[in-house]
């Protein structure tokens, strides 16, 4: 037994870096294709502008960037990678796509790639392994201690609701609309390790909380647990994981700005937090995941019903100042004008799915989205905000 | 050719005196009754015995015949269906001998060769979808790794057959059509073993390429044969061009049409699959008719057909399942067809043919992959996958007999002992490489 493994290392506070999993699909039929070893091999010959690791299986592929303090470069980094992807990619004739989902891959048709972590969970997971083919984003925000660390995570859990609404992108999942904006969490919500962290607010008793799973042989390591926040003592963050993978990177971004700005405001925050909090969480994180922006949270404390895209709007208002100071307004100004104007990715998919008529268009679509062809515009808008 | 047909006057004559022994048992078959009266029936409407069934039958048998061997292949050696076809196709092609004991008409070389030439047309069509002018664009490298690994083929062929004294002219064309691929083989075997990734995707599009260079190049080849013989400037320059670009434009026609016609149909299967069938069928008829090259014109059809897909209607269309019907009777038809006493009087030429185009293949594919991005691992595994032969190399063949009949006996010999060794070994060295590098999602 050793609690050692922990031991929670003091991050620079507020510093953030982003993980997007990727999807690699055919450029003829925009189903998922095997290609994450060979892109993987041709985009690391020079140096890549970030990491690039293959995933569970050989359609999806994770890439990572450094830790920022900042907005803007954490942006240009993303951007950088983007652009190193799309020419491996276009040299081997596979489209590289975001989305929380492949709208139409059957889960029996997928690989495991390759190493043995996966092939560990692929055999205790059994087909559940195997539709985990599902994409997120995952943020992590830097602490200096666990125990902060883990109130921070307590009071951000009032805002997964918004995170999940504004990244939501998987509408369609196994060739239907699943009426959710945000499918991927369902999938998730099978392992018996996800929902919400439990309600501990200081370092030691999570450590005793870990050991006593550990010894019971429930887990081996954090990697176990598919919680929507979780702590990563070795990196000294919390990481945020309810986001689907955007369909630009500009989108990913933008939700790490904003996500960097609300912890700075909770971070000023020293009230008493109760476990009252998650009265009403798992039905905020349902009504999120169902109707996206649409969907009405519940103060659990107060009683009051929001919908979400007001919650939004609000909390953009109440965290400006703290942004500014992270030079993170920008990545504010963008989720503003996606509340005012064209709302979330999974609209943009309904949407695009109603002129096209056809999932397989939808996913080239998409891709073409990643590119950042279709995006051009609004790069222009972000502009004239700024 | 009505051999051992016994016209059954025995079997009429014969049931009319039963008939007449017990008078008023009668036949349970409508419309005898109005006969019984008389003591005399007319069993006219009674067919000949055993009846006469139109050649077309045979064709049916044999898909029977080859589907059934075509699963024993998979499903207890392991082995693409397609050696079952072929197999099932040798067995009838035989000296007509189960023909015989099915007591159906040996189907006349003709019908034979067009529904050959047909099925041959829509894989052509199939593997023209395959291939992907934007990736040739963005990735110019795979064009340069084509064009160097048919070049080496092409020459270090034509040396060695030299080498073994064989005529120039038949020399060239051997050299030219063995820089082919066999693109039944190659979708036969990809779709079966659902294969997926770079191995995969290179082995298609090298396959259009090199099937393309083939036919230019061998109707470039045929047009100079022409010249040797009759010193015409106007051959050597207007009948390639009129092929070539005679081939092109129809092809740009059909997928013009086809994509006029699509429009309307968006997203209908079942239409999206009477329309591929119909625009194949009039490019390989209209080519017929006009004297172009109707393998050119189908393959460029197919690549046209996906290459001015700006709706991108295609992405969800599948014209996987009249494919694989082609590819049955492809297969279990070109058996049937082949000689394989062609196999005893091949030679030296033959075997040296075989050693020559397996080692350049292999080893340009294979230098030349880390340029185009992938690892030469993979590179020699794509130069495995690109051994089969059967389809241009047969079309090819066949159209020089019938141009130029010498010329066509000469090669020919040559190239289809190739054809007869590659299909089979071809085919599992494709599938061997699909499964070593891990692109084969077979079910276990």
């Amino acid at each position: 037994m050793n609690d050692s493994l922990l031991d929670f290392s003091k991050s620079a506070l507020l510093t953030m870096g982003v993980e997007l999993e990727l999807q690699l699909v055919e450029s003829r039929t925009g189903d998922l294709t095997r290609a994450a070893s060979d892109l993987i091999a041709l985009v690391t010959r020079t140096p890549f502008p970030g990491d690039v690791k293959p995933e569970i299986t050989e359609s999806m592929l994770e890439v990572s960037t450094a830790v920022h303090s900042a907005y803007a470069p954490l942006r240009a980094q993303l951007l950088a990678m983007r652009d190193a992807l799309v020419t491996g990619a276009d040299r081997l004739d596979v489209e590289v796509c975001g989305g929380g989902a492949h709208p139409f891959q059957r889960w029996y048709d997928r690989q495991i790639y390759d190493r043995p972590r996966f092939r560990h969970v692929a055999g205790l997971y059994g087909y559940l392994a195997k539709q985990f083919t599902v994409f997120g984003q995952h943020v992590h925000i830097g602490c200096e201690n666990g125990t902060q660390a883990l109130r921070l995570l307590h009071r951000l859990s009032a805002y997964i609701p918004q995170f999940i609404a504004l990244a939501a992108s998987s509408p369609y999942y196994q060739g239907v609309d699943t009426s959710f904006d945000c499918s991927r969490l369902n999938s998730i919500y099978a392992f018996p390790l996800s929902g919400r962290a439990p309600f501990l607010t200081d370092w030691p008793a999570f450590e005793r909380f870990f050991g006593k799973l550990k010894r019971l042989g429930v887990v081996e390591s954090m990697k176990d647990f598919y919680w929507d926040i979780r702590p990563k003592p070795e990196y000294g963050t919390i990481e945020v994981r309810v986001f689907d993978t955007p369909l630009t990177v500009e989108r990913a971004a933008a939700l790490a700005g904003y996500l960097q700005s609300i912890c700075a405001m909770l971070l000023e925050r020293d009230d008493e937090l109760s476990e009252e909090i998650y009265l009403a969480y798992n039905y905020n994180r349902f009504q999120a995941c169902r109707f996206g922006l649409e969907g009405q949270v519940l103060d659990s404390i107060t009683g009051e019903s929001t919908p979400l895209h007001i919650a939004v709007l609000q909390t953009l208002d109440a965290c400006r100042p703290f942004a500014r100071d992270l030079q993170a307004t920008d990545a504010l100004d963008e989720v503003e004008r996606w509340i005012r104007t064209e709302g979330n990715d999974a609209r943009w998919q309904r949407e695009t799915m109603q002129s096209r008529r056809s999932l397989a268009e939808l996913v080239l679509e998409s891709a073409d989205r990643w590119r950042g062809r279709a995006h051009q515009p609004a790069d222009g808008a972000l502009h004239a905000y700024g | 050719v009505a051999r051992g047909r016994r016209t059954f006057g025995g079997v009429r004559a014969f049931l009319a005196t039963n008939a007449g022994c017990a008078p008023g048992a009668g036949f349970p078959a409508p419309g005898a009754s109005g006969q019984q009266h008389d003591n005399k029936m007319d069993l006219t409407f009674l067919p000949d015995w055993p009846p006469v069934f139109p050649p077309a039958v045979a064709v049916a048998a044999l898909a029977l015949f080859a589907a059934a061997l075509g699963e024993i292949s998979a499903r207890w050696l392991r082995l693409p269906r397609l050696l079952g076809y072929l197999a099932a196709g040798a067995v009838f092609g035989a000296g007509g001998y189960v023909l015989e004991r099915l007591n159906l008409e040996p189907l006349p070389l003709r019908t034979l060769r067009l529904a050959l030439d047909f099925a041959a047309a829509i894989i052509l069509f199939d593997l023209g979808q395959r291939v992907s002018f934007g990736w040739l664009r963005r990735n110019p490298a795979l064009l340069g790794a084509s064009a160097l690994e048919g070049g080496l083929c092409l020459i270090a062929v034509f040396a060695t057959m030299r080498w073994l004294d064989v005529a120039p002219l038949a020399a060239a064309l051997i050299a030219t059509i063995s820089l082919s691929t066999s693109p039944a083989v190659v979708l036969a075997v990809t779709r079966e073993v659902r294969a997926q990734g770079q191995v995969t995707e290179r082995v298609l599009l090298l396959t259009a390429l090199n099937s393309i260079y083939a036919v230019v190049l061998s109707t470039l080849l045929l047009a100079w044969a022409r010249l040797d013989s009759r010193g015409l400037l106007d051959d050597y320059l207007l009948h390639p061009a009129y092929l070539i670009l005679g081939s092109l434009v129809l092809a740009a026609l059909g997928a013009r049409l086809f994509h006029l016609v699509a429009t309307f149909v968006h997203h209908d299967r079942a239409v999206e699959l009477v329309l591929m069938l119909a625009i194949v069928t009039i490019v390989f008829t209209a080519s017929m008719a006009l004297r172009l090259s109707p393998l050119l014109a189908l393959l460029a059809c197919g690549a046209f057909v996906r290459t001015s897909d700006r709706g991108r209607r295609l992405a969800s269309s599948d014209f996987g399942l009249v494919s694989a019907l082609a590819l049955v009777l492809f297969f279990a038809l070109s058996a049937a067809t082949l000689d394989f006493r062609v196999l005893a009087a091949a030679g030296l030429p033959a075997l040296a043919l075989a050693l020559v185009r397996t080692v350049c293949k292999v080893s340009a594919v294979g230098a030349l992959a880390p340029l185009t991005g992938i690892v030469w691992r993979k590179g020699v595994f794509a130069g495995l996958g690109l051994l089969p032969m059967s389809t241009i190399a047969l079309m090819l063949t066949q159209e020089v007999t019938q141009i130029h009949p010498q010329l066509g006996a000469e090669a020919g010999a040559v190239v289809l002992a190739n054809v007869i060794v590659f299909q089979v070994a071809g085919a599992l060295t494709l599938l061997f490489a699909l499964r070593a590098s891990g692109e084969a999602r077979e079910e276990r």
